[in-house]
């Protein structure tokens, strides 16, 4: 009734089903809920201090109530787990069809536990739970992977998959899995996750469905959702570019992050060939959804040819999904690659490898400023990847050789960047003997992300403090990038938290965008949609799409409180793993270097960090000093159960 | 007269027809600039840039000057750039 858990172990081979509580659901109502509670239970079980490459780390798997349904926000599903990347709380989540498929077979979470002794996929046949041999997948990358299963199940139609490639078999740290052959649940490590763990994929076949408990109440809320996502002004410019909205705009508030962050803004000749024209002029074929049941339909796919860009002849004949926008800032900008085909290739590419795009787009960068700075040479890189390369700005055959090095880790620069690129930069230091840390853009546990946030401090301390790493998903705040004025006055009766290029108010903003994004993850949609204006689209239109679709009423009060309570639990096991205040950090780049160029030229994190950090743990009910949260906090939100768990761990005050 | 230069970005640039254009007006505020705009590009761009009952500039539209969002009633300077943008976060 509250929805259906399967539980797997792979060393056992155990199969079992059980219901969620309903105490359970009233709290943590789904999705990302749902998923950290289920983490916060297995860790309860095992140290959470584990080797997260280990057995005992746990793989969740979770869909909300919202998911594979027609409210209109489509289907995002939810992969939680101890990150192997950053080595604390991860969770990674995805669009594609796998998600509804496991959702309309039965089971709306799976937690797979254990080690398989050889290579397995998971096989959801409806209410049929089958652990099949995948000897002859492993080494496959994901594409091939995806049609040979398919074909042993004679099903090209209603099998969906969510598979690893190469780079979780060979345990890169930050590999991902691929979902339904398209989107990637990227960034903390999944992919390295279900390899340590011999499984190379999940098949589902889902043609059940599930009851909703009030229709007549369900499309009432359809109704209203999408009546309310019309009036948003820029709902048709986003169906149309949905993020490749995002070049731009930030060139002209100065945003993006161009040659390894060294610059914000790109010259006219680089952005002219990485907007959202650029793409919509050469490969661009067709609009599409990235998911079942959107509304908003952001996506698109594109086809090469082969004449439409200068390197479209390397890659003539490919098609896939458009590059989203954190793609092309990762190869195109920081890279200085002006050449929007090979972009694309390179997102199919890491798709088929199941590589982290973000971090291994950012080692590319990196290495191509050491080799500008003269720190490194052509001779040093071309050794490391056996062949020889350019690595200098723009070099596309250096791009294509670094990310074949790591996911297939076939050479030394494969070894180096194995763990990421704050590790590959401890590595270099050590090889070479010479400081290079102070390069690499970095955030919250030595994760990347490939946009400029120095002009930014909602930005700015989320990266520093988001529970899986440096992460835009924790936050997603269009409070100063977008000088929302009337959102800050609705939250805080004060317009400062939307007045750009200033620290006023930050803290709280970013406090804030983070409790309410988290809940709207407990409802297994996409946030961009569900985020695109919380004013028009408050948290209200959603509680009632969850309570007519399940029964349960809900305020969009309580659901902005369960997603306070979710977080509050990421946080938590962070905690319980040693992470404190000064772990909630940024790199050398942002806190000592002046943003370069555009209307925040000037601004630097360290000018205003510790006075927004503090605000940003006052909103949150968080001691300032320690960085911890409060006995009295946790109580206050219903997480009370928890603290003997953080005394015992010193890690509550 | 001041010269101002006017960016269109994506769904903007297809309303206009254009990305950029010269405008040449006589001391003019923003509020004057996106007045004349609105007339000379009609129902198309107004319907998704100007708020009838506030008399503003819808939420969530950006028209920055400079990269800066600034008053209505801020006076335009020669060469102050204008960009007409759709604002997001994210990627």
């Amino acid at each position: 009734m509250y929805g259906k858990l399967l539980r797997i172990n792979l060393s056992t081979e155990q199969v079992s089903v059980e219901e969620i509580p309903e105490w359970v659901a009233k709290k943590f109502i789904g999705g990302e809920g749902i998923n950290n509670w289920l983490l916060w239970e297995h860790f309860l079980k095992v140290d959470p201090r584990i080797d997260p490459k280990s057995p005992d780390n746990v793989m969740i798997i979770g869909n909300g109530n919202l998911a594979a349904t027609a409210f209109g926000s489509g289907t995002k599903v939810k992969f939680t787990f101890k990150g192997t990347a950053y080595n604390m709380f991860a969770d990674s989540v995805s669009g594609g069809t796998f998600g509804p498929a496991m959702r309309w077979a039965g089971y709306d979470y799976i937690v797979i536990t254990g080690k398989a002794s050889r290579p397995v996929y998971i096989w959801l046949d409806n209410n049929r739970v089958e652990i099949r041999d995948a000897g002859h997948l492993w080494g496959k990358g994901v594409f091939e992977t995806q049609d040979t299963i398919k074909k042993e199940l004679g099903d090209h139609q209603n099998v969906e998959i969510a598979c690893i490639g190469p780079s979780g078999e060979n345990q890169v740290s930050y590999a991902s899995i691929t979902v339904g052959g398209k989107r990637s649940a990227g960034r903390c490590g999944a992919g390295c996750v279900l390899g340590s763990k011999n499984l190379k994929a999940i098949a589902a076949r889902g043609t059940r469905g599930f009851p909703i408990a009030d229709p007549t109440a369900f499309f009432q809320a359809i109704d209203e959702y999408r009546r309310r996502l019309n009036t948003i002004p820029t709902i048709d410019n986003w169906r149309q570019f949905g993020t490749l909205t995002a070049p731009d705009f930030y060139n002209v508030i100065g945003s993006n992050h161009y040659r390894n962050c060294q610059e914000n803004i790109l010259p006219p000749d680089a952005i002219s060939k990485l907007n959202g024209q650029a793409y919509f002029k050469t490969i661009y074929k067709r609009g599409v959804s990235c998911s079942p049941g959107c509304a908003a339909a952001c996506s698109s796919e594109h086809v090469i040819n082969g004449d439409e860009t200068p390197e479209a002849k390397n890659w003539a004949g490919e098609h896939g999904d458009k590059p989203e926008y954190l793609t092309v800032s990762s190869f195109g900008m920081g890279c200085d690659v002006r050449d929007i085909a090979s972009v694309a290739h390179w997102q199919k590419k890491c798709g088929d490898l199941a590589l982290d795009i973000l971090e291994i787009g950012n080692a590319c960068g990196f290495i191509m400023e050491l080799r500008e700075k003269g720190i490194l040479t052509e001779e040093d890189i071309s050794q490391w990847i056996g062949e020889k390369v350019s690595a200098s700005w723009g070099d596309s055959n250096f791009i294509e050789k670094a990310i074949e090095s790591v996911a297939y880790q076939k050479n030394q620069f494969g070894q180096i960047f194995k763990d990421g690129v704050y590790q590959g930069a401890r590595r270099i230091e050590n090889i070479k003997g010479v400081p290079v840390l102070k390069y690499v853009v970095f955030g919250k546990g030595g994760s990347v992300i490939n946009e400029e946030v120095r002009p930014f401090p909602v930005w700015a301390i989320n990266m520093a403090v988001a529970s899986r790493g440096c992460c835009h998903l924790k936050g997603l705040s269009w409070l100063d990038k977008s000088e929302r004025r009337d959102i800050s006055m609705a939250w805080f009766g004060r317009p400062e938290a939307g007045q750009g290029y200033s620290p006023a108010l930050k803290g709280a903003g970013a406090a804030r965008s983070e409790n309410h994004i988290t809940a709207i993850n407990l409802l297994g949609i996409c946030v961009f949609t569900g985020f695109f204006d919380p004013l028009i689209l408050s948290l209200d239109v959603f509680a009632r799409g969850y309570s007519a679709a399940t029964g349960f009423p809900l305020t969009g009060e309580e659901l902005y409180l369960a997603g306070e309570r979710a977080y509050n639990l990421e946080k938590a096991f962070n905690s319980r793993l040693g992470l404190r205040r000064e772990h909630d950090m940024l790199c050398e780049r942002w806190l000592k270097e002046p943003t370069p160029h555009g209307p925040g030229k000037g601004m630097k994190v360290e000018d205003y960090f510790q006075q927004v950090l503090d605000e940003y743990y006052d909103y949150h009910g968080w001691d300032k000093s320690t960085g911890l949260q409060k006995r009295s906090k946790l109580e206050e939100i219903g997480l009370g159960d928890i603290i003997p768990v953080l005394e015992k761990d010193h890690a509550v005050v | 007269m001041v010269k101002i230069e006017v960016n269109y970005y994506t769904t903007f640039a297809k309303i206009t027809g254009k990305s950029y254009e010269t405008v040449e007006m006589e001391n003019p505020t923003l509020r004057e600039l996106v007045t004349q705009l609105l007339r000379k590009y009609g129902r198309k761009l107004s319907e998704i840039t100007w708020d009838e009952a506030q008399g503003d500039l819808k939420n969530g539209i950006s028209v920055l000057i400079n990269g800066r969002n600034l008053p209505l009633d801020t006076k335009l300077q020669s060469s102050d750039q204008v960009a007409f943008l759709m604002p997001m976060a994210g990627g």
